[in-house]
């Protein structure tokens, strides 16, 4: 059942229409991610300290915040009284969303959100100064949601997908739930390459040309905490379990469509659908989609990377 | 089989978008996308606006694709009857 405000604010009318409110500290945390940066302020220590484990490398003294660049993230302090206890269905975590044409608004466990879109992006969270310790997950759950928006706006996307470096080069490997991405990436990992992450990466157009970013946030291989990575894209694959390694390749259509349903939250937004479909169709256009058929052993890489090294690093730029 | 005189046009919780000589149809209302090969993606381009009848759309299909008339007009029902059952497409003049 999809989530409505009500799920998890005990007054969803009240849903703030603005971007204001009061700060619940004073303390910054400029974050450097593809997209961004992003100038985050209105913390408090507690909240601070808590996103440190996560985003710590990627924490920057400034940014250029006068250029318009830069993603102004302000945290507002909300009563714990206004959220209500989450109710998780069968395991399944959802967020509630309302899309305008130009702002999203979200709410999920202990938090609301407005992302206004424009020519200067801004956002707003809100939840409780004095639960700290809920604040990590608070702060993901809503960063993930702006990183998606903001790439899209610069012609890039958030892709649930697997993300492994081989010869200095990104191969995205996307699928359903339950296609292999985490399969993949553990014994990509195994035999040496580096994965940038199992669940969700970062495709983004940086001068004129596709890159992958690392994310930090949280796959089956466990959190990232790196100063943003970003590689270049070489390919990628739709994967589908099988006896034999094998690769086909897809159809412009049908990679659209596919990509399309693996990339979160904007997908689901009628107000962002035309774009989201122009910016795939130019992913497609200058990367090559293939499907990837692959068993349980590592050969699926000597076929899609036989010019590849094995054991390939890539350091933080 | 579906009236070839009916015209059909794009529902208006859909978008559609020709990829090469391919079509991607997105419904908005339950974020899904629906790939479109080739001939699909020239009928439903034919069919958008809704100023063309189902025959209109099968003549030019036949001119397009050098297939039989008669294949044509079959196809251009099913078609038709395939993306209304989806909601992809309405008969056009409807509310």
């Amino acid at each position: 059942m999809t989530k409505t405000h009500a799920h998890f604010i005990r007054y969803p009318e009240l849903f703030p229409g603005r971007l204001a409110g009061e700060p619940c500290g004073a303390l910054v945390a400029n974050i450097d991610f593809s997209g961004g940066p992003y100038h985050v302020h209105g913390l408090s220590a507690g909240q601070r300290a808590a996103i440190d484990p996560a985003f710590g490398s990627m924490i920057i003294d400034s940014v250029a915040v006068a250029t318009g660049a830069c993603v102004d993230v302000a945290v507002f302090r909300s009563g714990s009284f206004d959220f209500l206890p989450p109710v998780f269905d069968r395991g399944v975590y959802e967020l509630a969303f309302t899309y305008e044409t130009d702002s999203v608004s979200v709410s999920g466990p202990s938090f609301m959100g407005r992302i206004q879109l424009g020519e200067t992006t801004r956002a707003a969270l809100w939840t409780s100064a004095d639960t700290a310790h809920e604040f990590p997950i608070v702060f993901e759950n809503f960063f993930r949601l702006l990183v998606a928006y903001r790439l899209l706006e610069g012609r890039g996307v958030l892709l649930h997908s697997a993300g492994i470096v081989a010869n200095g080069e990104a191969l995205l490997m996307f699928g359903p739930s339950g296609a292999g991405k985490s399969t993949v990436a553990r014994l990509s990992q195994a035999a040496g390459y580096t994965v940038l992450s199992d669940d969700l990466n970062a495709l983004s157009l940086d001068s004129g040309a596709l890159h992958v970013a690392q994310v930090p946030f949280a796959g089956d291989l466990g959190r990232v905490a790196t100063r943003c990575v970003r590689v270049p894209l070489r390919r990628i694959f739709r994967l589908k379990q099988a006896k034999v390694h094998g690769t086909t390749p897809l159809g412009k259509a049908e990679s659209i469509a596919m990509l399309v349903a693996a990339a979160p939250f904007v997908n689901s937004d009628p107000h962002r659908a035309d774009t989201l479909v122009g910016v795939i169709a130019d992913i497609v256009t200058s990367c090559r989609v293939e499907s990837l058929c692959f068993a349980k052993d590592v050969g699926f890489m000597s076929l899609i990377s036989s010019d590849s090294a094995q054991g390939e690093r890539v350091d933080a730029v | 089989m579906i009236e070839l005189a009916q015209p059909y046009r794009l529902s208006s919780r859909c978008r559609f978008r020709v990829v090469g000589d391919e079509g991607v149809v997105v419904r908005l209302d339950g974020a899904e996308v629906v790939a479109l090969n080739g001939i699909g993606a020239a009928m439903l381009e034919l069919m958008r606006d809704g100023t063309r009848t189902l025959g209109d759309v099968a003549a030019c299909i036949v001119e397009r694709f050098d297939v039989d008339k008669l294949v044509a007009e079959q196809d251009a029902s099913e078609f038709a009857r395939e993306l209304e059952e989806a909601g992809i497409v309405e008969k056009a003049g409807s509310p």
